[in-house]
């Protein structure tokens, strides 16, 4: 036990305070001081080398092949803006352009017109449910010029079709990767059977023959 | 209704950018990742004492701090991020385990308490240790940790924290003070030892 006086700043020394100079002639003279500090000291040093051994455990080697397989499975996050609740306004800004634009776009003739309606061939991998027909299954943007001369086509198109169409297009596509020999029949008969397009007739237009007549006038001379 | 998706024909080369990035974020993830695996396991290990939940738990924060490694600007600060994660994500785990315990074995608790004397044992060093540890507050307890962690300066520390380096130095006098307040029935025995 310390000496009452001292006890604090001698407690704080053991703990790695600093000791002033009476302290420090106290210490010199006190016996009993003197043991109690060396006991506080050798009980600090008991922390530190039970906390450092608590602390500085070696990771098993197990972990970081966890890790780096769960890294391989997961896919990172996109950088960009549009992280976190960002996305909802995006998306409702979005909703609101196309609500705006498309109706007015369609009514204007500002799009082009569908240009061709095509359903995806399906063999074996048909679909249990039936294609509705009235609905159109696949369209596609023609191709445009731009001012500058390019095709549109240089930009990323985009169209929309139904879930159904997506999952058979992607079958389709899947049974061509792995019948080479298929999908190697299928374009040289497209090749072969090259479509014949029949020339454009213009039928001539009928100008019924005009007959000018005079307007009949009331008494007052105006056109009646 | 038919439900439509928007299906995106000539994307491949966007598809590939976005690849080639997300390669280049996984390998960079992967260089930081022995350091930050033992850095991550070592705050979990210290604060849930047991090597399976610690590991478990190192993976979650490793992970998560994946997941989001894209928007971290400054990759300097990413030990200072995953100490942080790691250190809630042990401490949430270490609440969680308690309420567990609290509403399923209070009873066996109590028997296992009184069964020792009414109170802890004086005799185990170590676990009297770890059971005082577990008592300091947040701030003191992850400021002790971290600095008696192998390599780590008071000034290391005090970045991993964002806080001030005397801060830091308060923070662990107070916390080996307090420790040494409730381990204080060992101070003769060691010396004596």
């Amino acid at each position: 036990m310390f000496c009452e006086a001292y006890q604090e700043r001698l407690k704080d020394a053991a703990c790695g305070g600093g000791l002033e100079e009476d302290a420090r002639a106290h210490l010199a003279s006190c016996a009993a001081c003197a043991a109690t500090l060396a006991e506080e000291q050798a009980l600090f040093a008991a922390i530190d080398n039970g906390v450092a051994r608590i602390v500085n455990s070696e990771a098993p080697p197990s972990l970081l092949p966890r890790v780096r397989e769960a890294v391989v499975r997961k896919r990172v996050a996109p950088r960009g803006f549009l992280h976190g609740w960002l996305w909802i306004p995006a998306a409702a800004t979005v909703a609101l352009v196309i609500a705006l634009f498309l109706p007015r776009g369609d009514r204007h003739g500002v799009l082009p017109p569908v240009q061709s309606v095509q359903q995806p061939p399906f063999g074996a991998q048909t679909p249990a449910a039936p294609f509705r027909a009235s609905a159109p299954s696949l369209i596609q943007m023609p191709a445009q010029k731009t001012r500058r001369g390019t095709s549109a086509h240089s930009v990323p198109v985009e169209v929309l079709v139904s879930t159904q169409e997506d999952a058979g297009l992607k079958q389709y596509a899947a049974v061509l990767r792995t019948r080479r020999d298929l999908a190697k029949a299928l374009i040289s008969s497209s090749a072969s059977s090259s479509m014949e397009i029949q020339p454009l007739e213009i039928a001539s237009m009928e100008w019924p023959e005009l007959s000018i007549k005079p307007l009949a006038e009331d008494k007052n001379g105006f056109a009646k | 209704m038919r439900e439509l998706v928007l299906v995106q024909p000539q994307h491949t080369a966007s598809l590939a950018r976005a690849n080639s990035a997300e390669e280049a974020l996984r390998q960079e993830f992967e260089a930081l990742l022995p350091e930050s695996g033992r850095l991550a396991y070592r705050i979990a290990r210290s604060i849930l004492r047991n090597d399976a939940d610690a590991e478990d738990v190192a993976q979650e924060a490793l992970l998560r701090a994946f997941r989001r490694f894209a928007g971290l600007r400054d990759r300097m600060r990413f030990r200072a991020w995953l100490v942080r994660i790691a250190y809630r994500i042990a401490i949430d785990r270490v609440r969680a385990r308690k309420r567990l315990q609290q509403r399923e074995a209070q009873w066996f608790q109590e028997r296992e308490r009184l069964a020792s004397g009414g109170g802890r044992s004086t005799g185990d060093f170590p676990a009297q240790l770890e059971a005082a540890i577990e008592d300091l507050p947040e701030k003191l307890k992850l400021v002790l940790l971290l600095s008696a962690m192998e390599g780590h300066t008071t000034e290391e520390v005090a970045a991993l924290l964002d806080i001030p380096a005397g801060t830091v130095k308060s923070r662990l006098f107070f916390a080996r003070k307090e420790l040494a307040e409730k381990l204080q029935c060992f101070a003769k025995p060691i010396k004596n030892a």
